[in-house]
């Protein structure tokens, strides 16, 4: 047999796939093998079309296909499946058997009907299991890291094709009513939607986790036959009609989404989920000392323009960039956690355009980027921030809906508080609210399922910008002092817009660590500062003042390109604290005393 | 399981099988060696002692009076009546088969039911009775006429071993179809219970004759044509219509059983599946309770078209035998064997105690008497309930207060993560109806359902209630009846009634002015009133005081956890027990009931009578109230339950009188912590002692008197030897180990120290 080309497992996918397990004795994890050695490099993934980046109308069914994706529900049963079905032929009588992988439903063929299947030799010989996981786009992926993923592989200087594919993307395509609400940012009107289904063993996808899929495509059931199909649904049921929708089966408003059979499949850690990250080369030069310091200087004076010429708020927002959560503690601190509070920003009267101007500077540094405005109108009715089993009804059962909050790890959320005005929370703005504080100091998603609630551990950058103190319980406020009336909206140099993406993208994920010298200091001037605060009938330094100093020393050594905690990293995190702290004390305080934390005692 | 076995047994030879069936139902016996006790089973009843009992046997019988409408064969019992399992394991693999041949078994050992039917028969009986008569009259009727489901008057249900391992939703997997398993989780949807037809019967209009069609899926389609020879012969194509009188139909319910959260891998959503129940089972369940179902799990499939649409895949569904509920949090942890070894070893451990206390929320540093608290308040003392039925509550209430950031939040935290059916919440967010109960209208349906808050969820468990301080003034009230009565009554929207809240307490709260000011009395800091603080059972105050010692190793710690990204091993051997650990053995442990033998009584009375004399101290704060009294028996049954000990010993009560001293002692005399040392209290105590009536100093005192003043006080023996070690410069022990005698003190020279 001569090996098939990549043409052909490009185009007809199925047709190898059943030719290598006849004539091979293949299984499903020999054919996975077989095609993830077939498109190894960068270059020849390429080849295979995405579903990112073309329109599902413009590619062929039953053809392999690629999709960057975020799993948003994985809450269906597995299926079971026969591994072939019989064909007769109703003229002659004639069988044929024909394989069922990777399709879940069989070709028409003209004169054939399909023989059912002996229920009572119902065996595992016979019956397969697949896996089907609701993934949707990236959601909050921003231009420029969609732009880069799809230039992954493709020739560098080739810029002449970009253009011309950007508005590839046209139409939405048609989708069910029911399913808007399983996507996360249902105003996102590219968001793709596909069921991935696996095969053989069960991957065990995690909520929220980015996989970048290559699978047979099967596109949506003709709509001339939807009717029909129902017609016949209903017919069948009538003799015991079923009060719960079934298991393993998918609603009927699932057929208006293509499946992707899944070959094989990578699951895209955080690193992988940036584009900028591949440009190694730039990255080793950057890793310079002067290097990163220059870049560091050149972006914060561009934050501090923006930010009304405020070099402490454009300090925190470089730090802010750079936080990842690492680890957790026992007690399920998250370690590495940095969401701040920017506030006193001028009041949309008079700078309508400020928090699109930070928005826009933020996206087009971050690959994945969202803003959720507060107001009450989209509290109270048009969004669910967090994941919920069953919101719509018991009859249309779609799995788990989406809310505003499930998204990628690693993506920038600018929470916007300045459009928020007076006036009533209803029950759902309630709740909202309630779930977006609860993510926000737990890092933690909470998902609505029946008779209680479970949670997943969440890494996102929340960025919240207000007049006064936010209303959600953020440790680390800055209080903007403006030192020039406007802020200076100037559009970031390209090159130093590249390198930051790679500065932002690479150094979160680097080695960090305290020498054992730093800790004893560390502890030695906390002892001396406590001892002194009690002494002086000062408010002490607490544990929480402690911590937080470590995490933005930490971010600041990291600001730097190093990677072990110096005196200079932890006397400028210090400096950085304790100029903070006096701004917070400095703001009114609060009715009631809702952040017994804040506003208590000074870093060094 | 000796060969892979598929679930297709083309070479069983089902006729043996019967064999061994009849076999089983006639000679599976019980020894019941006294009528009273519980019979034990036992294998086979070749020697028949008189005591034997032939359970099935006489299940039959009443069955056949029709008295009783369910067989339940016991797949233990099958076990262990056969040498091989053989065909308990046949009827794990193939139940759906296996139902049908004890279908067939039992009826051929029924005795036909000839008795004319009377007013009280079933009108099924009537029309079958009307029916044999009917054909008898007529000729040549040859052919069995109505189908077996039809005239069974009971049905034919497995009970699981007991051995067989629950499985969670997700683990039944295609190789499971036609098998019995055992499927854990909580209900959360249920559907109408509808009839479903089991046996139709149609009458065709034109030749009168009766048919029953059996009906074996969930879809079928009527015949329409009458088959009878008669309509044939004619050629007269009779109409067929239903008549639901003399169709047999059965009770059908179906359910969704969903997984619970234990089950669910992180960064996943509990699956669901769809559970039939029928008969008797049906109304046994209801939306939110756990469950343990076995039954056979099988597939729907799909026919027609929709099969060549979408047709590749099948539902499934779980054909329900056996439902159990669970209700106690407790008792239905499941023990696995490395748990049981680790607990083993954890009681043969003398510091069980201090090691368990210690492995609550390990990574805060000290606080360990709080720590042994909280154990106590985990394990809890015994609930007693008198003749009168009047409950004694045996839940612990604790209540911290302290200044804000000494982690009072996480211990709360922990201890709701740690307790099974803990629920966290803080007073500040939740109303009346996050506590309490509500009762709200169902968007669907518009009844009016009642919805437990948080103190109803904790029910037999531990209710954490944050920033106890800020709370509602209503619930406030709420609480007291839930701290003493263990109920909360409720009376809204025309509902009137009781629920049960059989939970401890355990609240956090700060002091009234952001920190504790120890310059103000006790009662001006604790900004809640004296009739709640009675109620909980102990109280501590954490204060976030500089040390520089403890300072330096806080700050090191978090620096640590910042440098390695983990948690630095303990200091010492110390090794903390693992939360599912101490889950078990708590779990272990609550199943002992201990009671206070007759001198440990009388001792907690005079540790009693000694605290109330002292009560003036503590006059601004707390009373010493009988209370109190009912506190201390709870810590020490709550001690002698973690000895996994049946009866409380004066050590015990020791260590809960030392524990509310402790307490008291956090909130007392805040300047002088040195004081409070055990071996200075002791010491001073000795001092006082010494002196007679007069004031005057003894140079002798004896050690047993000493011991009893010690131990009334609330301090252990071990306190009172270190004392005296630690003092030895100024006494000596004399008079062989009974007797202290002072250095240097003459009857006359009381100056000297």
């Amino acid at each position: 047999m001569t090996p098939p080309r990549v043409e052909d497992y490009v185009a007809r996918p199925l047709e190898v796939i059943y030719e290598l397990i006849d004539q091979s004795n293949m299984t499903v994890d020999n054919v996975r093998d077989q095609f993830s050695n077939a498109f190894q490099t960068d270059a020849d993934l390429s080849r295979i079309p995405s579903l990112n980046h073309a329109s599902l109308s413009t590619l062929p069914d039953r053809s392999l296909v690629r999709f960057r994706c975020m799993v948003q529900d994985n809450s269906f049963n597995v299926q079971e499946y026969f591994t072939e079905i019989t064909l007769r032929n109703t003229t002659t009588g004639e069988e044929v058997k024909v394989s069922t992988l990777y399709c879940d439903t069989v070709q028409d063929r003209p004169g054939f009907t399909v023989v059912e299947a002996d229920m009572m030799n119902f065996s595992s010989n016979n019956v397969a299991e697949k896996q089907p996981v609701f993934c949707v786009s990236v959601p909050g992926e921003t231009d420029w890291a969609k732009e880069g993923f799809r230039r992954i592989g493709e020739d560098e200087d080739d810029v002449s094709s970009d253009i011309a594919s950007l508005s590839l993307n046209d139409a939405p395509t048609h989708l069910d009513e029911k399913l808007r609400g399983k996507f996360p940012i249902p105003q996102d009107k590219y968001a793709v939607g596909a069921m991935v289904k696996t095969y053989g063993e069960d991957p065990q996808f995690h909520l929220n986790d980015v996989l970048d899929v290559v699978g047979v495509l099967e596109k949506v059931d003709n709509p001339s036959d939807d009717s029909q199909a129902d017609d016949i649904a209903v017919d069948a049921a009538t003799g015991m009609e079923f009060a719960l929708p079934p298991d393993g089966a998918e609603q009927a408003c699932f057929s208006s989404i293509p499946r992707i059979h899944a070959v094989f499949f990578r699951n895209l850690g955080r690193s992988h989920m940036n584009p900028s990250v591949r440009n190694l080369s730039r990255a080793k030069e950057l890793a310079s000392d002067m290097n990163i310091i220059l870049l560091r200087t050149r972006l914060l004076e561009h934050f501090c323009t923006q930010l009304f010429g405020d070099r402490l708020a454009a300090e925190y927002l470089l730090l802010h960039l750079l936080s990842k959560i690492h680890h957790r503690a026992t007690d399920d601190t998250p370690i590495g956690y940095l969401p701040i509070n920017i506030c006193g920003c001028p009041s949309t009267s008079t700078h309508p355009d400020f928090t699109s101007s930070i928005a826009q500077l933020v996206s087009s540094l971050v690959p994945r980027f969202h803003r959720i405005a507060l107001t009450l109108k989209h509290l109270n009715e048009e969004t669910h921030l967090v994941p919920a089993q069953g919101r719509d009804g018991e009859k249309d059962d779609i799995g788990v809906s989406a809310g505003e909050l499930q998204l990628a790890d690693g993506t920038c959320i600018l929470v916007d508080e300045m459009t928020l005005e007076d006036g009533i929370l209803k029950e759902r703005g309630v709740r909202n609210v309630a779930h977006l504080g609860e993510v926000i100091r737990t890092a933690k998603l909470p998902y609505i399922i029946r008779y209680g609630e479970m949670k997943r551990n969440v890494d996102y950058n929340f960025l919240v910008i207000s007049q006064g103190r936010c209303m959600f319980a953020i440790d680390c406020i800055i209080p903007l002092i403006p030192t020039t009336d406007e802020s200076v909206d100037t559009p970031l140099p390209d090159d130093l817009k590249n390198d930051a993406r790679i500065f932002l993208g690479l150094f979160p994920e680097e080695d960090y660590q305290v020498p054992s010298d730093m800790v004893e200091l560390i502890g030695r001037q906390y002892a001396e500062q406590r001892a002194a605060d009690f002494e002086a009938g000062r408010p002490v330094t607490t544990n929480l003042d402690l911590s937080r100093r470590l995490e933005v020393a930490r971010l600041v050594t990291k600001s730097f390109g190093r990677s072990s905690l110096d005196v200079e990293c932890w006397d400028h995190a210090g400096m950085l604290e304790s100029e903070r702290m006096a701004r917070v004390r400095k703001l009114p305080e609060r009715g009631s005393v809702r952040q017994p934390q804040s506003g208590l005692s000074v870093g060094r | 399981m000796a060969a892979p076995a598929p679930s297709f047994y083309p070479n069983v030879n089902y006729q043996q099988e019967k064999e061994k069936i009849t076999n089983f139902l006639e000679n599976f016996a019980v020894e019941v060696s006294d009528p009273a006790q519980t019979p034990s089973r036992r294998k086979h009843s070749r020697r028949t002692p008189a005591a034997l009992q032939f359970p099935y046997k006489e299940q039959l019988k009443t069955i056949a009076d029709r008295t009783q409408s369910k067989l339940e064969i016991s797949l233990d019992d099958v076990a262990a009546f056969e040498e091989t399992e053989e065909l308990a394991q046949n009827i794990e693999h193939n139940t759906k088969r296996y139902v049908t041949l004890f279908y067939e078994v039992i009826d051929t050992m029924l005795p036909e039911n000839r008795t004319a039917p009377n007013d009280d028969s079933d009108p099924l009986e009537v029309i079958l009775f009307q029916r044999r008569q009917h054909d008898a009259a007529r000729e040549g009727t040859n052919a069995p006429l109505f189908p077996p489901m039809l005239t069974r008057r009971y049905t034919v249900c497995f009970k699981p071993r007991d051995t067989a391992k629950a499985l969670s939703v997700r683990e039944v997997k295609g190789s499971a179809v036609g098998r019995m398993v055992t499927v854990r989780g909580m209900v959360t949807r249920v559907s109408d219970v509808k009839p479903q037809a089991v046996v139709i019967a149609l009458s065709c209009d034109k030749c009168g004759s009766e048919i029953f069609q059996e009906v074996t899926s969930h879809n079928f389609t009527p015949i329409t044509e009458c088959p009878s020879a008669d309509c044939k012969k004619n050629a007269s194509k009779g109409k067929l219509y239903l008549q639901t009188r003399a169709s047999k139909l059965i009770k059908f319910q179906e359910i969704k059983v969903q997984e619970l959260t234990d089950q669910v891998p992180m960064g996943h959503i509990p699956r669901s599946m769809t559970v039939h129940l029928y008969d008797d089972m049906t109304r046994s369940v209801n939306p939110g309770d756990t469950v343990y179902i076995s039954g056979i799990f099988l597939p729907i499939p799909y026919t027609g078209f929709k099969a060549l649409r979408a047709g590749l895949i099948t539902d499934t569904y779980l054909e329900a035998h056996h439902v159990r509920q669970l209700k106690k949090q407790y008792s239905q942890m499941e023990v696995t064997p490395e748990i049981n070894a680790k607990i083993e070893e954890l009681a043969e451990d003398q510091n069980v105690y201090t090691r368990l206390a210690r492995s609550i929320a390990p990574e805060i540093w000290g606080h360990d008497d709080v720590k042994k608290a909280l154990l106590l308040l985990l394990v809890g003392g015994a609930t007693k309930e008198t003749k009168d039925r009047m409950r004694i509550r045996g839940d612990l209430n604790i209540c911290l207060m302290g200044d804000p950031g000494v982690a009072k939040s996480q211990l709360l935290k922990q201890i709701s993560k740690i307790a099974p059916r803990g629920v966290y919440t803080t007073g500040r967010g939740s109303s009346g109806v996050g506590l309490t109960a509500s009762v709200m209208k169902d968007p669907v349906t518009e009844e009016m359902i009642l919805e437990g808050g948080a103190l109803v969820l904790a029910d037999n468990g531990i209710a954490c209630i944050d920033e106890f301080d800020k709370m509602d003034e209503n619930d406030r009230t709420a609480i007291h009846e839930v701290m003493e009565q263990q109920t909360i009554s409720i009376s809204k929207a025309g509902i009137t009634t009781t629920l049960n809240a059989r939970a401890s307490i355990l609240a956090a709260a700060n002091p009234q002015y952001g920190r504790y000011n120890p310059k103000k009395r006790v009662s001006d800091n604790i900004n809640l009133p004296a009739a709640l603080l009675s109620r909980f059972d102990i109280l501590f105050l954490m204060l976030d005081t500089p040390t520089v010692a403890d300072d330096l190793r806080l700050a090191q710690h978090v620096a640590f956890v910042h440098m390695h990204l983990h948690h630095p091993r303990l200091d010492g051997d110390f090794e903390a027990v693992d939360t599912s650990v101490i889950r078990h053995y708590i779990a272990k442990a609550r199943k002992f009931d201990p009671i206070v033998p007759k001198e440990v009584g009388d001792y907690i009375v005079n540790a009693y009578v000694h605290l109330r004399s002292r009560a003036k101290e503590m006059e601004d704060f707390q009373y010493t109230s009988a209370r109190t009294l009912l506190s201390v028996i709870r810590m020490a049954t709550a001690l002698a339950r973690l000895r996994f000990a049946d009866e409380v010993d004066l050590s015990d009560v020791d260590e809960a009188l030392r524990l509310m001293d402790v307490s008291k002692a956090s909130l007392l005399d805040r300047e002088e912590t040195q004081a409070q040392d055990p071996i200075s209290v002791i010491f001073e105590l000795i001092k006082t002692m010494s002196k007679d009536a007069d004031g005057q100093m003894q140079s002798e005192i004896r050690i047993s008197k000493i011991r009893d003043r010690v131990i009334g006080k609330g301090y252990t023996e071990e306190d009172l030897n270190n004392c005296i070690e630690a003092y030895h410069d100024l006494w000596m022990v004399a008079a062989n180990g009974t007797k202290l005698r002072w250095m240097g003190v003459n009857e006359e020279d009381e100056e000297n120290f």
